[in-house]
């Protein structure tokens, strides 16, 4: 029993040795196109952080102009956002080269071929492939100026807890996200051609509705849109979630300064510490539904790619 | 006429390309966004909010009309992807001028759009309760025509009005795209940065996603002012009867198509060029 958990224990070792080998080889390569190609790499840096913003602002400014927007206020809405800013910056920083975010492109144009042949098993190339800390740094950096902005305006004084779920949160909202995409794009496997872009337009889904207070819609729908298309978890539930409208969320957070208490408690009223918060179990619970549902679509989609291949390519070399 | 209708047809047919679910998850994508947007600016009516002169039905026809002509109120030429794919070149081997056989494509490109989306959007929506013909028909605002009316001349004016303003709209977004396409061959490599950065100025300035009205600060009243205001913003306002005189909106449109359309063509011209392109 010890040896077999011995063995356990150095396989795992191994792989997070390997793992961040592979993270500095990403790196590297990204640091390599900055020092090579900086006026490109610092306009794609710019594009990012304007076409994120643009999306934002629009909400941001009608929580300016109506103060309260399904009973979140302008502060709480300026939090959310910073999360969901947090939330794609992530995505956008360790996921995006090579399309491991978007995998029904690789899916679709047979390019898993090029993944099968690496000596490094797939989870392990998806996880780091995607990782460019410099050129994909500019989102993160906004959503984190964001976040602490509105954060000293709602008067929050963070603790470690309460920076530790945020960052358990954002991991969830991320594999939401990812797991989504994931799902959809085991039917590339399937129909490569019509499935292709499939990722995009889920992730553009995320991308376009992720920023929306949720409040004001009826209980039904709000419950929908974290379940069945869970939009609601990829920043609305969590950043209410944090701000502790109306649960026991406020895990290691003092709200330091009393004037803010009212814009914080916008929601329903305190419900003590004592009851359950069911925002974190339906967080919790639909994180590992989604990644075990990728996890399975996606495992399956391989099989049958496996067998068959990719019908795409002509003899000549032309992808149809 | 022939040759360009013939491309529209190509262009309409090659949507289909993909197969269906690729058509579709995009539409599925737009039905989202709007019912989204319908329920937020319900719940905002429902708290009491002012809503910048709007009244609800307005502003939910305004977030309708908005969705399903998105593809007119914010035209995209095959122009930049063109450049970008190399594929630019087999354009000038065609018998039709460069920008016209552009246009053409762009146009038969919105018909699936319009066919299985706008259309079956905009009856569910009636069958919802919400009906864009109503608006049409109660809009009173042409005090300036004492048409203050309700009924079938005001709803033909308002149409007409609204046509006009429309295929303005169009044709300014034409020119956009065309000015944009130049600037691209300029920063070569940085067509997606410069396409992302185009995206982000359109998604804000033009008011299709948030009505001018309801920004804070006024700003809407600048924005209205701005080239990408009279693209969108213009063409809903007239169509719902809000905005002011729609006269002044469509003369507004009708300056920036001469200012666009002139720079568009000296610059396509210019940046023609210096076109490099590989493969296609």
């Amino acid at each position: 029993m010890t040896g077999i958990s011995g063995k356990g224990l150095c396989f795992a070792v191994s792989n997070i040795k390997r793992l961040i080998q592979l993270w500095g080889i990403s790196a590297k390569l990204d640091l390599l196109w900055f020092l090579r190609d900086t006026k490109y790499c610092l306009m794609t840096m710019f594009a990012d952080v304007v076409a994120s913003l643009s999306s934002f602002v629009g909400v941001f400014l009608l929580a300016e102009r109506f103060g309260n927007i399904g009973g979140m206020n302008r502060d709480q809405i300026l939090f959310m956002l910073g999360y969901a800013s947090i939330v794609n910056g992530v995505i956008t920083m360790c996921f995006s080269m090579n399309n491991v975010a978007w995998i029904s492109r690789p899916v679709g144009r047979g390019q898993m071929d090029h993944k099968l042949i690496q000596p490094v098993p797939l989870w392990m190339q998806l996880l780091t492939e995607g990782f460019i800390p410099i050129s994909g740094s500019s989102f993160l950096l906004c959503g984190i100026g964001i976040t602490c902005y509105a954060t000293g305006r709602l008067g929050l004084a963070p603790g470690l807890l309460w920076i530790l779920l945020f960052i358990v949160l954002i991991i969830c909202s991320v594999a939401i996200i990812l797991g989504c995409s994931y799902i959809a794009s085991s039917l590339a496997f399937y129909a490569p051609v019509a499935a292709e872009e499939i990722s995009t337009t889920v992730i553009a889904l995320f991308n376009d509705l992720m920023i929306f207070p949720l409040g004001g819609l009826s209980a039904v729908l709000r419950m929908a849109l974290c379940t069945v298309v869970p939009i609601g978890l990829a920043a609305w539930l969590p950043a209410n979630f944090l701000l502790g409208q109306s649960g026991v969320a406020q895990v290691g957070v003092v709200q330091a300064d009393a004037t803010h208490v009212g814009a914080i408690q916008v929601g329903a009223p305190q419900a003590g510490a004592t009851q359950p918060d069911l925002r974190g179990v339906i967080i919790l619970i639909m994180t590992i539904a989604v990644a075990m549902l990728a996890a399975t679509s996606f495992r399956k989609g391989m099989k049958y790619y496996v067998k068959r291949g990719s019908t795409r390519y002509h003899d000549r070399g032309h992808r149809s | 006429m022939r040759k360009y209708l013939i491309t529209m047809r190509l262009s309409a047919s090659r949507a289909f390309d993909g197969g269906l679910l690729y058509i579709l998850s995009g539409y599925l994508l737009k039905s989202a966004s709007l019912i989204i947007l319908l329920l937020l600016w319900r719940a905002l009516a429902q708290q009491g909010a002012d809503l910048g002169g709007f009244t609800l039905e307005q502003l939910l026809t305004y977030t309708l009309l908005a969705s399903v002509l998105s593809e007119q109120l914010n035209v995209i030429t095959p122009a930049t992807t063109a450049f970008w794919e190399g594929a630019i070149i087999s354009r000038y081997m065609r018998p039709l001028p460069v920008l016209a056989q552009m246009m053409a494509e762009t146009a038969g490109s919105w018909l699936p759009g319009l066919l299985l989306y706008s259309i079956p959007t905009v009856i569910i929506a009636s069958i919802a309760g919400l009906n864009p013909g109503g608006a049409l028909l109660s809009n009173t605002g042409f005090t300036f025509l004492a048409l203050t009316h309700t009924g079938p001349l005001a709803a033909l004016v308002n149409g007409l009005l609204f046509l006009i303003s429309l295929l303005l709209a169009i044709s300014l977004g034409f020119a956009m795209d065309f000015i944009f396409a130049s600037l691209v061959i300029y920063v070569k490599n940085a067509s997606y940065q410069a396409y992302q950065i185009r995206r982000a100025i359109v998604a804000l300035f033009s008011g299709a996603l948030i009505p001018f009205a309801l920004l804070p600060w006024g700003m809407g009243r600048i924005f209205e002012m701005l080239p990408f205001g009279s693209t969108a913003s213009a063409p809903l306002l007239v169509f719902i009867g809000a905005g002011g005189n729609p006269i002044r909106l469509i003369l507004l449109q009708l300056f920036w198509n001469l200012v666009f359309w002139a720079a568009a063509l000296i610059l396509f011209r210019r940046s023609e060029e210096r076109l490099v392109s590989y493969g296609g």
